[in-house]
C-alpha cells in the first residue's frame, strides 16, 4: 500500500472528482451538453454539463421574481355556493390556518409555498448575476451554499397538486371560478422548476473558483 | 466525448482512502493533510467531514420520532368539515374512502400514495439501510443506494395533504353553511414528512459502500454516460 500523502502528490485534484453518494475517487471526463455522467460503482448521477447555464437561469430567475409577487397575491381560485362567495390566495392560506390555531402547519406552508422559493429565486439571481458581472465569490459563495440547502424545501409543484386535488375535491360541493393567480402560479412553478434545471452547480462553483484565484493574483 | 485514456489505478480508491475530503456542497476535493485549522472547504466554507458527522445516531433519531408520530397522523382526524351543522372530522384514511365512493380513484390513488405509502416506505426503506450498516451486508448495495435515491427523491410529495387542507381552509369557509378547520392529525402529519425528510438528510450514503474497503469488490473507476455506455473504455 501507498500511503495515501504520497498518492496525493501525483493527482491533480482539478481533473477527479468523488461520487457524492459512493465516495469513489473518478478521473472528471469532458461529456457533451445533456449527457449524464454517472458514477460506475452506484449509478449516482455524477455531473451533467448544461448549455448556457449563467445566461439562462438569469433569466428564468428575473422571470420568476416578476412573476412571484402577483403570483402570492392575485387569488387562486373562488369558491360560490348558495350566494356565498369565498376567494382565496397563498398568503390566505396561510392566514386560514394561523387563524383557525395551527400555526405550525401555517408556518411550514409559508416557509414551503412562499418564503423558500422567494428566497431560492432571489439567491439564483443574485449568483447568476454576480458570476456573469465578476463580482467577489466571497459574497456569492454563501449565497450558493444556501441555495443548495434549501433546494428541496420549495415545494411549488407539490402545492400545485395540491391545488388541482382541492378543486377536484370541492367541485361537487360548489362552483369554482379561477383567479387570475392560478395563473400566475402555475407559471411561477414551471419557470422556477426550470430555474433549478437550467442550473449547473459543478459549472457554477468553477466559475466562483476562478474568480476567487484571480481576485487572488490581483491582490 | 472524451474519455480518460486508462483507469486510475489497479485499487480503486474511495476519496477518504486517497486522504481528501469531498465537500458536499461544492464537490471539491480538499486533501486531508492541507486542511486549514477551522476544517472549511477552502472553496464554500462548508464544514468538512470525512463522513457525515453522528450520521447513524441522528437518522435513528429522526427516524423513531418520525415513527412515533405516524400514528397520531394516522388516526387523528386531520379536517373537521361541517355541513349545515353537522360536524364530521376526517382522518386521512376516511378522506380517502371519500374519494372512492365519489369515483375519483385517481385522486384516491395519488393521495394514498402521497400519505399513507410514501411515508411508511419512506421509514421502513431508511430503517433497513440502517439496520444493513449495522449488519455489515456487503450486498445489495447498488440497489440500497437506488432506493435510498429513491426515498429522497419522493418523500417531498408526502406535503400533498398539507397543501389540501391549507386551500380547503381558506376556501371553505361559509359561516353557517359550510365551514373546514384542520384537525390535530394535520400538525403530526406535518411534522412526521418533515422528520422524514431530515432523516435523509442527515444519512450519508456512503456508509454502506464504506463496508467494501480492504474487499476489492469496487469496480470500473472512471464515470459512465447513459448515452455512450459502450464507448467507455
Amino acid at each position: 500500500m501507498i500511503p495515501p500523502q504520497e498518492k496525493n502528490t501525483g493527482m491533480d485534484l482539478e481533473r477527479l472528482i468523488a461520487c457524492p453518494e459512493c465516495d469513489l475517487l473518478l478521473r472528471r471526463i469532458h461529456v457533451r451538453p445533456k449527457v449524464k455522467a454517472i458514477c460506475p460503482r452506484c449509478r449516482s448521477l455524477l455531473f451533467q454539463v448544461k448549455p448556457d447555464p449563467v445566461e439562462r437561469t438569469l433569466i428564468l430567475s428575473l422571470t420568476g421574481l416578476i412573476l412571484f409577487v402577483p403570483a402570492m397575491i392575485l387569488p387562486i381560485m373562488r369558491l360560490n355556493a348558495l350566494g356565498l362567495e369565498q376567494s382565496a390566495g397563498i398568503l390566505q392560506w396561510v392566514s386560514a390556518l394561523f387563524r383557525t390555531g395551527f400555526s405550525l402547519v401555517g408556518l411550514v406552508v409559508l416557509l414551503t409555498v412562499a418564503v423558500i422559493p422567494l428566497v431560492k429565486l432571489t439567491l439564483l439571481f443574485h449568483v447568476s448575476m454576480g458570476i456573469r458581472m465578476g463580482t467577489g465569490w466571497k459574497i456569492l459563495g454563501p449565497s450558493f451554499r444556501i441555495y443548495h440547502h434549501m433546494d428541496e424545501w420549495g415545494m411549488l409543484e407539490i402545492s400545485t397538486l395540491g391545488i388541482l386535488v382541492s378543486i377536484i375535491k370541492l367541485k361537487d360541493m360548489a362552483q369554482i371560478s379561477y383567479g387570475t393567480g392560478l395563473l400566475c402560479f402555475a407559471l411561477l412553478m414551471i419557470v422556477s422548476l426550470w430555474a433549478s434545471n437550467t442550473l449547473d452547480q459543478h459549472e457554477y462553483w468553477a466559475l466562483m473558483k476562478r474568480r476567487k484565484s484571480r481576485t487572488g493574483s490581483d491582490g | 466525448m472524451i474519455f480518460v485514456e486508462e483507469e486510475m489505478e489497479k485499487e480503486r480508491l474511495t476519496a477518504l482512502e486517497a486522504g481528501l475530503f469531498n465537500c458536499l456542497d461544492c464537490h471539491l476535493l480538499a486533501p486531508e493533510g492541507e486542511m486549514p485549522a477551522d476544517r472549511r472547504c477552502p472553496r464554500c466554507g462548508a464544514r468538512l467531514h470525512p463522513r457525515k458527522p453522528n450520521s447513524m445516531q441522528r437518522t435513528w433519531a429522526m427516524l423513531i420520532t418520525s415513527m412515533i408520530l405516524l400514528f397520531p397522523a394516522n388516526l387523528l382526524p386531520i379536517m373537521t368539515v361541517t355541513y349545515l351543522g353537522n360536524r364530521e372530522p376526517n382522518t386521512i384514511m376516511q378522506g380517502i374512502e371519500h374519494f372512492v365512493h365519489s369515483g375519483d380513484y385517481f385522486i384516491a390513488v395519488i393521495i394514498f400514495f402521497a400519505s399513507i405509502l410514501v411515508p411508511a416506505f419512506k421509514i421502513v426503506g431508511i430503517a433497513l439501510i440502517l439496520i444493513s450498516i449495522h449488519r455489515q451486508w456487503k450486498t445489495w448495495l447498488r440497489h440500497r443506494t437506488l432506493m435510498f435515491r429513491l426515498i429522497r427523491f419522493i418523500g417531498r410529495w408526502s406535503m400533498l395533504d398539507i397543501f389540501v387542507i391549507a386551500v380547503m381552509v381558506a376556501l371553505v369557509n361559509m359561516g353557517g353553511l359550510s365551514t373546514i378547520v384542520p384537525a390535530p392529525g394535520a400538525t403530526y402529519f406535518a411534522a412526521v414528512v418533515v422528520m422524514t425528510m431530515l432523516a435523509a438528510n442527515t444519512f450519508d450514503t456512503r456508509l454502506m459502500w464504506d463496508r467494501l474497503k480492504g474487499t476489492g469488490l469496487n469496480r470500473r473507476s472512471h464515470p459512465r454516460t447513459r448515452r455512450d455506455r459502450r464507448r467507455t473504455i
